[in-house]
């Protein structure tokens, strides 16, 4: 149809990167490790499963279920489990709403 | 005739081997090698032949390892606590293996990842502490029981790879790995075959994680579940030539070898030159090392010999 899908692809994971960079300016206010990138990308991943890849308002209540599931969680099972919750969750709704929890039915 | 011959040659020289070398060094290496080619194998039953990629081998590893150490310290041989650990590695894929393959493709693939995560932090919450080897199971420990004990089940995972490459359930994994649609389409029940697949991989991953708990005395009882022992058994398995019977062992040769290299002069940095390895192998050697030999081989032999199908 006439679309570079090369320059698409560039230009969608330099929009992707350099967003990236906020979080990571956030980050740098406090105190943190380099390692703690793996961490923040896991993260990332759970809420963008949470909500549906590609679904826009999804991702918003998705980052914001994970967040008050986790401090949820401290209360609830501890704070060493903490981790533990979201990833449960994640394969969750792996398994049984691949689309997402705020995702149509593909 | 030739190439048996090799074989039985190679055969009876690594049982000789330790003999020969004396450096307890030299052996430390070779239990590695068996070790890692081990747990690559496994990998490569379900990642190299049925083409599910799996980050959660891990799990699998460390529950072998677990189990065994338990039992072993309990007082139990070792000859009957490392198939009680491969026991347990099957029983964890019942448990939570073979619901992932709810999950597709990629999702599959981070979904055993996630899983690898949720067991190192659980093992890490309940047994905070150090595993000691006690002074009962000391008497039993020796490098060369090890090293015989590991190549022993080296040997027979290879064989039972090289059986399983020549059989129909091979040439149905691989099927599946192809295309996983049109083998539904042909009347293949994808499902079963997985299952199939994750649980021989999963019990000889418990066999490389009762090893593993043999051969390291003293460890945080959590070490076998890190991510590293999911990744590592990926890239040998790419390094060496996914999908093969011999790739993997050479993979593994190679691994343990720019490891003890570059350990050495280069510390934590040594993940770095793995990385770059492994990168260099998917683009340049996408069949992986035993793929050099391919190229050098006539073709009509090469297409013979190729375990592609």
């Amino acid at each position: 149809m006439g679309i570079n899908t090369r320059t698409v692809c560039l230009v969608s994971f330099a929009i992707g990167v350099a967003l990236a960079g906020f979080p990571g300016v956030v980050i740098a206010l406090q105190t943190f490790n380099p390692i703690v990138s793996f961490d923040l990308t896991n993260k990332a991943l759970i809420v963008l499963i949470l909500a549906g890849v590609g679904s826009l308002r999804g991702v918003l209540f998705g980052g914001l279920l994970l967040g008050v599931v986790e401090a949820a969680s401290v209360f609830l099972v501890g704070i060493a489990y903490r981790e533990v919750v979201g990833l449960v969750l994640f394969v969750l709704v792996l398994m049984f709403r691949p689309q997402g929890l705020g995702g149509r039915k593909a | 005739v030739k190439s048996k011959l090799g074989i039985a040659g190679f055969l009876l020289l690594m049982i000789v081997a330790p003999h020969l070398i004396k450096s307890e060094y030299m052996l430390n290496l070779l239990i590695l090698v068996c070790l890692y080619a081990i747990l690559s194998h496994s990998w490569n039953i379900l990642g190299g032949y049925c083409g599910q990629i799996s980050l959660g081998h891990a799990t699998f590893f460390g529950a072998g390892a677990l189990t065994f150490r338990y039992l072993w310290l309990g007082g139990v041989s070792y000859y009957l606590a490392l198939p009680a650990g491969a026991l347990s590695a099957l029983i964890l894929a019942f448990a939570i293996g073979f619901p992932s393959f709810k999950m597709k493709g990629h999702y599959f693939s981070i979904g055993t990842l996630a899983l690898a995560m949720i067991a190192l932090i659980t093992v890490q919450n309940l047994l905070p502490g150090v595993s000691f080897i006690t002074e009962a199971c000391l008497k039993e420990y020796s490098l060369l029981t090890i090293y015989y004990l590991a190549f022993g089940v080296g040997v027979g995972t290879v064989v039972a790879v090289y059986a399983l490459s020549r059989s129909k359930l091979g040439l149905a994994l691989v099927s599946v790995r192809e295309d996983e649609e049109a083998a539904e389409a042909i009347g293949i029940n994808t499902f079963k075959y997985k299952v199939v697949a994750m649980s021989i991989s999963t019990v000889i991953a418990g066999f490389a994680g009762g090893i593993f708990a043999f051969y390291c005395g003293t460890y945080y009882h959590y070490a076998p579940f890190e991510l590293g022992w999911s990744f590592d058994p990926l890239l040998i398995a790419f390094i060496g030539g996914a999908g093969t019977v011999v790739g993997p062992v050479v993979g593994a040769v190679v691994f343990v070898l720019l490891k003890e290299l570059f350990a050495a002069s280069l510390g934590q940095v040594n993940v770095l030159i793995f990385g770059i390895v492994f990168i260099v192998t998917v683009l340049f050697l996408p069949k992986g090392l035993v793929g050099i030999a391919g190229i050098f081989r006539k073709p009509k032999k090469a297409s013979a010999t190729a375990p592609e199908t």
